[in-house]
């Protein structure tokens, strides 16, 4: 028979469409069949449109052509409303002509070649917008127009204003997706500090150094608010000094450290007032008020944009979670269309190798060590226990180093004539020991646990994490060091009494706040050299001794490979620093700022000039996800401490917005105070404890509700799931019939014959069915006239009813049915005993065909 | 550069609504509604198109660029699949292709074409014998072009077969179906990030 092949891109619209109709029917047809096995009616009595005219053989085809065309049909409709200008295929209008039209459209926009249409497509499309201008609905139809046009000017603005587009678009030519996913996280922490940073200075360096009074006017004092004092407040103000120098050295040396000059500016805590400012605009603009909810505001935006961004990607991710696609997803997706340079795609070509070449070698592995012998799986499992040991003692060791140090140094510099003791550049080194502890710290401890992951044996993927989880905890557990020790310092308890400062052993520090905010600035300053020093003094040496030098061993250096992992969680560093830091020191996003900045034209440099893509394929959307939540705790670890400072630690007597209250959150009070007493009243309600009980169990309920919603909804996509695999086994078995009753072989099957013996275990149909196909082809056993073969069917059909309910019960109303039938379309594509049938109607087949054929499908 | 001035000429007159330009106003506004550009994006294509041409002046809509032409753009050069891509987006069928085509193929290529149309238009690509099924010898084909000049073994080739096979094939015909392949595809995230090419 002569098989019509149609390409399923639609070329040639109207044979589709009567394909599409026939379809269709089966298609309703099978869905009552369907649903009467699994409500366990009676099958019903309809006529397979399908089977009464066998045709041609095409059927795979028209049906995923069509739930293709279904799908981008519903995908377009989604689209439309969102990015696209396509207003024409929204029209609601019954022309014919138009309908035409629109499918035509939509056929171009879509699949196949618009080319040839163009010319009359166009002139439909002029002979429309004459109608319709003429017609009544002109009105609408302008409104549209512009609407389009907005709609377009938008689009056209926001590729405009993306900034570094076409930087970007470089770097993925060079490096690749996964590296440009590295500068897309970098941009967006820059705007994310350029936002805080910006917020800040708008609601709290702006009007204080704008509108800033001399002496103190306190006009929010608040009646019967407990925790404030002015007094104390006046003797200690004027004793917090700043020793200020001209020297040029020291002035750098200033700068750098954040002491000196550099304390008296708006970069610290210490420079702001606890004064209302009273030449704001209508009334006073409480400081301290401003700088507290500013802080909370900035909190809370990074958290939602941290979620939001989070939320992205989580969800593509989602449905991703079984690895059961691992294959595909590298085979198809592997190649990376945007790559245009020559070296880059050799090099892809070697990194997708041994990617495939790896995975497949790691699978053998894989099965490999299941028949591990007991002896050498207590050998492994023992390093591994040794190696996470050692692992924990080294995180453990460089906790206590960064403690002593900073403890040495505090006690270093308690002696008061230590700069007239020590020469100048000892002090610089001395001041910066904690950061510079950390910062290699930083350096090589991963490098170690680079080399001992190699000895425990894990999967490639998961050597990876484990790296990373390890250098994440070395990165936040110094960070949690330092600010314990911070904290040691501050909270030290033998203080004198009128300004709360420091005597005897603890350090008599007249404005603690200033001080933490001088450690973190140090941080950033360092961490941002040292940025600027690898990508200068490391990788671009490498470069030019790559390209400059012919001896053998310069080559076998090579460049330098772009460390995504690396890179990624420097600036998650970087970011950590900025939220612990803005609090006492409101201008250190603006450093943050400067410093995403410099560093993306840094790492541009080295992913153009001095870099290879990674060899390790990246996959940019997974590890994504794991940096922002590596991220998102971050900055839950941040929160700590900020929060509490705000409602825990005293401030400072002596310098800040907060000197005058006992605790920071004081202020929000003594402004409650102020409000009229029924607005007091109602957040007193707000703020109750009965009221905040009943808040948190509702907010359980919410919980409960979706996260059983969500538990039904992942029942159901297993129910799917199976439903779907069920039809497609459902299919090969009807059409594999249709084949053999035609005599012809599917055209997917053509190669088969050639095809070694597979290996794997295969519950489809046995390849022997189709040789068996062939054969009978061959002999001729099969005639080809269609009546021929639909007696054919029909004979077959009716004979073997009465087997039935020997093996399926269909009587069954409850779920068990379902089960039944499933089990009965499992049975029935494995063991059919296909050489059996088409030759002759009174085959003696077994019964679990004829279950599977009853059950589904009427013959 | 001096395509670039020239560039520039053209599209501001074109915005001033008179004066000749390469495309009517009619046809651009067709272009853009048939794909997924704006105007300027469909100039830039067009910029793009004529710096392939072997003589860029004599070149016009109807200008047919050879396969050899097109193997100049940067990023069919290193596709390994680069035959097909050529193929698949020639509406002549024989490897050729007119502006429309090309604009057809880099609207395929853009950042803002939804997924169903890259999805589709990857199984053509993949799809080397063009019997809308993607067998084991296309398989096969489309793997030695992914590792280029390193080849995997003989048995870890039938071991990676085996697995895309086992994981994609649903109704067991020993291939992927478009459906199948759309199925897959739908389901991994890198797919729509990887299927592009820069403008």
């Amino acid at each position: 028979m002569n098989r019509n092949r149609v390409s399923p891109f639609g070329e040639n619209p109207p044979p589709y469409y009567s394909y599409g109709e026939e379809v269709e029917k089966f298609d309703d047809y099978y869905d009552d069949a369907l649903n009467s096995v699994v409500s366990g009616e009676n099958i019903p009595t309809k006529k397979n449109p399908i089977i009464d005219n066998v045709n041609d053989s095409v059927l795979r085809r028209r049906r995923s052509r069509r739930s293709a065309r279904k799908l981008r049909r519903h995908q377009q409709l989604l689209e439309g409303e969102s990015n696209e200008p396509d207003v024409i295929v929204d029209d609601d209008d019954d022309d014919d002509d138009e309908d035409d039209l629109r499918t035509r459209i939509e056929q171009k926009k879509g699949p196949g070649h618009w080319t040839p249409f163009l010319h009359e497509r166009r002139a439909k499309l002029l002979q429309k917008e004459i109608k319709q201008s003429s017609g009544c609905c002109g009105g609408s139809n302008t409104n549209r127009q512009n609407w389009r046009k907005f709609k377009i000017w938008k689009k056209e603005m926001s590729y405009k204003l993306e900034p570094w587009g076409s930087w970007l678009k470089n770097v993925e030519g060079h490096q690749g997706t996964g590296v440009v996913s590295y500068f897309v996280f970098l941009r967006w922490l820059f705007f994310l500090n350029l936002v805080i940073f910006i917020l800040m200075l708008l609601f709290v360096t702006i009007p204080y150094v704008a509108f800033s009074n001399n002496g103190y006017t306190y006009v929010v004092t608040g009646s019967g608010v407990s925790g404030m004092s002015v007094a104390s407040e006046q003797t200690c103000s004027p004793l917090y000094q700043v020793n200020v120098s001209s020297d040029a050295k020291t002035l750098i040396q200033d700068f750098l450290q954040g002491s000196g000059w550099m304390e008296k500016t708006a970069m610290f805590y210490g420079f702001y007032d606890s004064q209302d400012l009273n030449s704001f605009v209508a009334g006073h603009y409480s400081l301290p008020l401003a700088y507290l909810l500013t802080s909370l505001v900035i909190l809370l935006f990074s958290l939602i944009t941290m979620a939001r961004y989070t939320m992205q990607s989580f969800r593509e991710n989602l449905e991703d979670q079984n690895e059961k696609h691992q294959y595909c997803n590298r085979v198809f997706g592997g190649w990376d269309f945007a790559l245009s340079e020559e070296g880059t795609a050799v090099l892809k070509h070697r990194s997708l190798y041994k990617d495939l070449a790896g995975e497949l070698a790691e699978q053998r592995h894989h099965e490999a060590r299941k028949n591990m012998s007991s002896n050498d799986k207590c050998r492994l499992y023992t390093i591994r226990f040794f190696i996470n040991f050692m692992v924990i003692c080294i995180l453990g060791g460089s906790g206590y180093l960064i403690y002593w140090v900073t403890d040495w140094v505090t006690s270093f510099l308690a002696d008061p004539n230590y700069k007239t003791n020590n020469d100048a550049i000892v002090v610089l080194l001395v001041e910066f020991l904690p950061s510079l502890t950390i910062t290699a710290l930083n350096g090589i401890v991963p490098l170690i646990f680079g080399i001992v992951v190699k000895a425990e044996n894990y999967t490639p993927e998961f050597t990876i994490k484990i790296t990373l989880i390890r250098t994440v905890f070395l990165r936040l557990a110094s960070l949690a060091v330092l600010i314990a020790t911070i904290y040691r310092i501050v909270s030290c308890t033998d203080k004198e009494t009128t300004c709360n400062v420091g005597q005897n052993a603890c350090d008599s520090l007249r404005c603690w706040e200033t001080y933490v905010g001088q450690n973190f600035f140090k941080l950033i300053v360092l961490d941002f050299l040292v940025k600027v020093g690898v990508t200068l003094g490391y990788e671009l040496p490498r470069k030019i001794l790559t390209t400059k030098c012919d001896a053998a061993i310069c080559k076998k250096i090579g460049l330098a490979e772009f460390d995504i992992p690396k890179n990624v969680l420097d600036i998650v560093y970087t970011q950590t620093l900025c939220w612990l830091g803005f609090f006492y020191a409101p201008l250190i996003p603006a450093l943050a700022t400067i410093s995403m900045f410099v560093l993306f034209y840094l790492k541009y440099l080295s992913a153009m000039y001095n870099t290879n893509p990674p060899e390790i394929p990246y996959k940019a959307s997974k590890s994504n996800n794991f940096f922002m939540i590596v991220l998102m705790i971050a900055f839950f670890l941040c929160c700590l401490p900020v929060g509490y400072t705000m409602v825990k630690l005293t401030p400072s007597y002596g310098c800040g917005p907060f000197r005058i209250y006992s605790y920071m959150t004081v202020c929000v009070d003594a402004t409650i105070s102020n409000f009229p007493s029924w607005l007091q009243t109602i957040i007193g309600i707000f703020t109750s404890g009965s009221f905040i009980i009943i808040l948190l169990v509702l907010l359980s309920l919410i919980i409960y509700y979706t996260s059983s919603k969500s538990g039904a909804r992942a029942k159901m996509i297993v129910m799917l799931k199976e439903q779907m695999i069920m039809e497609g086994k459902d299919k090969q078995f009807l059409l594999n019939r249709i084949y053999e009753l035609t005599g012809e072989k599917p055209g997917a099957k053509k190669k088969d014959n050639k095809r070694p013996p597979s290996n794997g275990p295969r519950n489809g149909p046995p390849p022997s069915a189709v040789k068996t196909v062939n054969e009978v082809h061959q002999n001729g056993n099969v005639s080809k006239d269609n009546d021929e073969i639909e007696k054919k069917i029909r004979v077959v059909e009716l004979t073997p009813v009465d087997d039935v309910p020997e093996v399926v019960p269909y009587n069954d109303p409850d779920d068990s049915t379902r089960k039944t039938a499933e089990t009965a379309f499992k049975r029935e594509v494995t063991p059919v005993d296909w050489d059996q049938v088409p030759g002759d109607e009174n085959t003696n087949r077994t019964t679990s065909t004829v279950t599977a054929t009853n059950v589904a499908f009427d013959f | 550069m001096k395509y670039r001035l020239e560039f520039c000429d053209v599209i501001s007159k074109d915005n001033m609504g008179g004066g000749s330009s390469i495309f009517t106003k009619q046809e651009l506004d067709d272009y853009q509604e048939l794909t997924y550009f704006t105007k300027k994006e469909i100039h830039h294509v067009y910029k793009r198109f004529k710096s392939l041409a072997p003589n860029p002046e004599a070149v016009t809509k109807a200008t047919k660029l050879s396969r050899d032409e097109l193997y100049a753009l940067p990023e069919i050069k290193v596709n390994p699949f680069k035959d097909r891509i050529v193929r698949v987006f020639s509406s002549s069928g024989d490897d050729s292709m007119t502006f429309e085509d090309f604009l057809d193929m880099m609207s395929v290529f853009c950042d803002h074409a939804p997924l169903a149309i890259k999805i589709e238009y990857a199984f053509r690509i993949y799809d080397f014998d063009e019997d809308d099924s993607l067998g084991r010898e296309d398989l096969r084909k489309l793997i030695d072009r992914l590792t280029g000049e390193m080849k995997l073994g003989e048995s870890d080739m039938e071991q990676l077969i085996q697995a895309v096979i086992e994981e994609s094939d649903l109704d067991n015909d020993d291939g992927l179906s478009f459906a199948e392949f759309e199925h897959k595809m739908t389901k991994n995230p890198e797919f729509v990030t990887s299927f592009r090419i820069r403008m």
